[in-house]
């Protein structure tokens, strides 16, 4: 293989770190807001209506 | 990139993951929901593909309460003259804080959910469901149905966590046959007969385990808790403050010391509904085979035999992450964790997030997907990864997209070859630089 220049971070891999991230999933409002924006790379999905204690957010 | 692990790379194969994923979505594995048959089948599948490419395998059962199992198709139709019958997931979907309506209930619709609401369904809008319900209950209404929109090819996504229980039926409408529908009771009665059969369950999911040994001999690793005995939640784990398994740092070949990394993906869905496929071939049949196949490249891999390789696929994902949530506090606190969720649609980028001490781990993910030519973008991952990073590990999550997300059109055909290798590509890459650095 080649080495290429079109892969790696687009912009600032330090915006990875999502402020509410780190046990923000399941059941965090943070989770629950993430349905508005796309999500693992996905479209966004819309059916939590709402936080709960056990919900992904919009990954499942 | 040594010229070793550039080999390692490029013996990715897609046509192995293609046949993971056709595997996962088959129907005798009928959506892969936690706690279900379709699900353990999956999970012994994957403990003997794993045994195959000589992982020390174990299975580990957890307990996962409140599932909701949608357990019969449910109906809604309106009475305003003549007859509306909806079609379940494409014009309506249950809800899953709704509770449990077995059989049909005829009832007037309301014409606001700011009037007399005794014996009637109850309009409501997406952010002014949980006052609806309210009233709801305290009228004895006959229900709510809320407004809720499609996905881009028309279908209503299936979930099975959610909410806490209310205690009215709830169903959402999607919303341009809501707003029909409230306008048509706005001028004339409209009668709406409905059903949600949708219950709860507590019960139990079963993660799979690998471990590679660096000596390439299953079973031999000095202090490893892993052992080739499959039966489910004989392995309880140990607190990471015990030492339960191998400590953060490992001697390597020589006495190098190495790094320890964990490779995860869902291997749990939303199973499937009453008279209706789910195959859940990208959410995360795709991810779980870019794993699959990173692993059987890197556990025959010199550069990787530096590296602590396990394997983690995780049931109860969509439960709420309980498979994670369940592993993560038994596991040292610098693995490197990994995790895969979604590698079927790439677009433009794939959505990496974050979490604990993971700034080199990321780095190093930078680096990879330089190497492998993989675009990267912070994109957020509400997935497994944050249960690992909760718990204080460097997690990082992937996603690398999921067309037809828990929707019946989310089949096998629609995972692109060339998404899965970059994914494969991307995790081999990656373990094979922490493999130099370790």
């Amino acid at each position: 293989m080649t080495t290429q220049l079109s892969g790696g971070f687009i912009g600032d891999l330090n915006d990875a770190f999502a402020p509410a991230a780190a046990g923000g999933c399941c059941g965090s409002t943070a989770a629950a807001t993430e349905t508005a924006t796309t999500c693992c790379g996905n479209a966004p999905a819309d059916a939590q209506d709402g936080p709960s204690d056990s919900s992904t957010g919009c990954c499942g | 990139m040594t010229s070793t692990a550039r080999r390692a790379v490029d013996r990715v194969s897609a046509a192995r993951m293609r046949a993971t994923v056709h595997e996962l979505a088959a129907d005798r594995y009928a959506g892969r929901r936690v706690g279900t048959p379709g699900g353990r089948a999956a999970a012994a599948w994957l403990a003997a593909r794993l045994r195959e490419l000589g992982g020390d395998v174990r299975l580990d059962g957890f307990p996962v309460a409140d599932v909701r199992d949608l357990y019969a198709t449910p109906v809604l139709e309106w009475h305003d003259g003549g007859t509306t019958r909806l079609r379940h997931r494409r014009d309506f979907a249950e809800h899953l804080a709704s509770a449990d309506l077995p059989t049909p209930r005829t009832a007037p619709l309301a014409p606001s959910a700011d009037g007399d609401l005794r014996g009637r369904w109850v309009p409501a809008e997406p952010g002014d469901w949980a006052r609806a319900c309210d009233l709801a209950e305290a009228q004895g209404a006959a229900g709510v149905l809320i407004a809720r929109g499609a996905d881009a090819e028309g279908w209503m996504p299936k979930m099975i966590a959610g909410p806490p229980t209310r205690g009215v039926p709830i169903l959402a409408v999607r919303a341009d046959l809501h707003r029909r529908l409230a306008d048509t009771a706005a001028e004339r009665l409209v009668q709406v007969t409905a059903s949600t059969p949708l219950r709860r369950l507590d019960t139990h999911g079963l993660n799979v385990h690998a471990h590679f040994p660096r000596d390439g001999k299953p079973g031999t690793h000095a202090g490893s808790p892993w052992t080739t005995d499959d039966e489910p939640g004989a392995y309880a784990g140990s607190p990471r403050t015990t030492g339960g398994e191998p400590g953060p740092h490992v001697l390597g070949p020589g006495g190098g010391v190495g790094v320890r990394v964990l490779l995860t993906a869902h291997y749990d869905g939303v199973g499937d509904d009453p008279g209706a496929r789910l195959p859940a071939a990208a959410d995360n049949a795709s991810g779980v085979a870019a794993v699959l196949e990173a692993a059987r490249v890197l556990s025959t891999s010199p550069a990787a035999s530096r590296v602590e390789l396990s394997v983690a696929f995780l049931d109860g994902e969509e439960a709420g992450a309980r498979g994670s949530a369940h592993h993560a506090a038994t596991l040292p606190e610098d693995t490197l964790v990994i995790n895969l969720d979604g590698a079927a649609e790439l677009h433009q980028a794939a959505s990496v997030e974050a979490g604990g001490p993971a700034h080199a781990l990321l780095a190093t993910l930078d680096q990879a997907g330089r190497l492998t030519g993989a675009p990267l973008r912070a994109g957020a991952m509400a997935s497994d990864n944050r249960r690992y990073a909760a718990a204080g590990l460097p997690a990082v999550g992937i996603g690398m997209g999921m067309p037809g997300y828990q929707t019946p059109a989310e089949t096998p055909d629609r995972v692109r070859n060339d998404t899965l290798l970059a994914a494969a590509r991307l995790l081999v890459a990656t373990v094979e630089l922490l493999a130099r650095r370790g």
